[in-house]
């Protein structure tokens, strides 16, 4: 314990470990790959109803992998408060980037060269500015380099042509392989034991 | 006594303890946490923070709710008003000690 007790410090940390198993980052790169499957298959707004399959998946699963694990936290009403607009800010952004990539891509008729030449991108790019603000919002620092990595994915492929479709599959592989690895570190670090049946 | 002598003996010793402060001051943070969160986040074994926890609960700072989740038993824990009050006032006068010790 060191000489001051961070008393922020230390709900900051009891709010990390909801995002310490990595399960939110399988479940975005598994969305990712979904999307990215459907695009390809020509069914590019089926993409949107994935996020609303995954979100009460990820609730679930995260329930009961963690519970027995790192145990049950109740947050104080202003932090879930705070949440609760979180939320409903992260859910609007993300119908927005959805719509808008949908829209611009399918049926936007993009005039100029430079114009048609970014568009192919944007899908995962608007996806990279949401894992941002997901990673900004919530202090998951993996979701910031995600982000970067979309916006990287989305210029690169744009330039080289290649559909959208391609870049959200490559997005979510890189996503659903970092988000194993850090799930699998989490199973090693916090097997499941109960101190209570110790004490 | 002199007024040093007088501040650190009006130090709540049960919440003095660095164990239970780091149990009380994780609980004050939060609604409530069960025991497997609190022994996680305090790195304290299963026998020590249970130890801590009888104390507190005896001074009526921790509000013990045992109950089960499916077949796993789950023990919840809550600072009480009293608890909460302790920590405050003990922050206080631990304040009040640091400053004059600076002074």
């Amino acid at each position: 314990m060191g000489a001051t007790l961070d008393m922020e410090g230390l709900e900051r940390r009891a709010y990390q470990t909801l995002w310490e198993d990595g399960l939110i980052d399988v479940i975005s790169g598994v969305g990712l790959l979904a999307m990215g499957t459907a695009w390809i298959m020509h069914e590019a707004a089926l993409g949107a109803i994935f996020p609303a399959i995954l979100v009460p998946v990820w609730s679930s699963a995260h329930r009961r992998l963690s519970a027995p694990r790192v145990g049950v936290v109740e947050f104080a009403p202003e932090r879930r408060g705070r949440e609760r607009k979180k939320q409903l800010v992260l859910a609007l952004i993300g119908v927005l980037c959805l719509a808008l990539g949908v829209a611009v891509y399918s049926f936007g008729r993009p005039t100029g060269e430079v114009f048609r030449a970014i568009v192919p991108g944007l899908p995962a790019a608007l996806l990279g500015l949401g894992a941002g603000l997901v990673g900004a919002m919530c202090g998951i620092r993996r979701f910031l380099l995600y982000a970067a990595a979309m916006v990287v994915i989305g210029a690169l492929g744009a330039g080289l042509g290649v559909r959208p479709g391609w870049h959200l599959l490559s997005g979510g592989v890189i996503v659903t392989v970092s988000g194993i690895a850090v799930l699998v570190s989490y199973l090693h670090r916090y097997p499941v034991d109960d101190p209570e049946a110790s004490a | 006594m002199t007024p040093m002598a007088k501040r650190l003996s009006s130090l709540d010793r049960l919440i003095h303890e660095p164990a239970r402060l780091l149990i009380v001051a994780s609980l004050y943070v939060v609604d409530g946490a069960d025991f497997v969160f609190l022994s996680r986040q305090t790195n304290l074994t299963g026998g020590n923070l249970s130890s801590h926890l009888n104390k507190l609960e005896e001074a009526g700072y921790v509000d013990v709710e045992k109950s089960f989740v499916g077949k796993r038993p789950q023990t919840m824990l809550r600072l009480t008003r009293k608890g909460r009050a302790a920590l405050r006032a003990y922050r206080r006068s631990m304040t009040e000690v640091l400053e004059s010790l600076s002074a």
